[in-house]
């Protein structure tokens, strides 16, 4: 028994280490979005959010669903960017309970989620913007 | 039940009780320019490229975060200093080789304590003609 909860042990420890930097999400967004403030003279025309749960098996190490919150920001369209954007990741407590209660041993390792989400504005600008040079 | 088990239960349940666990949110209201875009309004020139790290430490599941919240884009922000914005800006959060190694191994599966990380990447940029007025 002893010997079986060591394996056991021994096997989480090996796939959570196995692949570094593998729990990370990352945030993407359309193009030319303004994440601080917004530029001069842009009008601002509606605001966006939306919040999502993403799901990733082995403690975060593989995604269930497509990462970060590519999925969440849609492009606005033609002419228009979002501005003012603000990111939140909560790990809450339905997600505590769900990593904990579905797995034997523990459940982080089978279905590990966390809640994105963002909120922002929608403006419109009638500069264009112009690539750095270096 | 023994002592021990207690202990375990309530260091499980603690972090339901406290509502949004561990949450980071990502905001900046200051008056830098934060763009995922290629430049701003008007031409730019990079100063320097730069990648930044900030790492939250956290007890219980996430349910006592300790130090500075994490906020990738006012670290962003940060890194450009007396210049007006950054560009090509790239933003993820997660856990790294090292906030696995810590959240699993000495935290015990995350259940004691954990680290968090935040990740950003751009092109610090400065106007390539000067501003009026500065």
């Amino acid at each position: 028994m002893q010997k079986a909860l060591r394996f056991r042990a021994a096997l989480v420890a090996a796939l959570s280490l196995a692949l570094s930097a593998c729990f990370t999400m990352n945030h993407t967004f359309p193009p030319d979005t303004q994440f601080g403030r917004r530029p001069a003279g842009a009008t601002g025309v509606r605001s966006v959010g939306e919040k999502g749960m993403k799901n990733y098996l082995l403690s975060g190490l593989v995604p269930y669903t497509s990462f970060g919150t590519k999925d969440l920001a849609k492009d606005p369209g033609p002419g228009r960017h979002l501005t003012d954007v603000e990111i939140e990741t909560q790990f809450n407590w339905f997600d505590f309970v769900v990593s904990i209660v579905p797995g034997l041993y523990y459940g982080y390792y089978i279905w590990a989620p966390r809640h994105v989400g963002y909120k922002a504005v929608v403006v419109e600008s009638d500069s264009d913007v112009v690539a750095a040079t270096h | 039940m023994t002592r021990r088990s207690r202990l375990l239960a309530l260091a499980l349940l603690l972090p339901t009780f406290g509502s949004g666990c561990f949450t980071v949110q990502h905001a900046y209201h200051g008056d830098k320019l934060l763009t995922n875009g290629a430049g701003l309004d008007r031409p730019t020139k990079v100063v320097r490229h730069f990648e930044a790290h900030d790492r939250q430490f956290f007890w219980i599941h996430g349910g006592i975060p300790t130090g500075k919240p994490l906020n990738g884009l006012a670290l962003a922000a940060e890194q450009a200093g007396p210049h007006p914005g950054v560009v090509n800006l790239r933003l993820k959060e997660g856990q790294s080789f090292g906030d696995l190694f810590i959240t699993h191994v000495p935290c015990i599966l995350g259940i004691v304590c954990g680290t968090w990380s935040t990740w950003v990447e751009g092109d610090v940029v400065e106007y390539a003609t000067p501003v009026a007025g500065r």
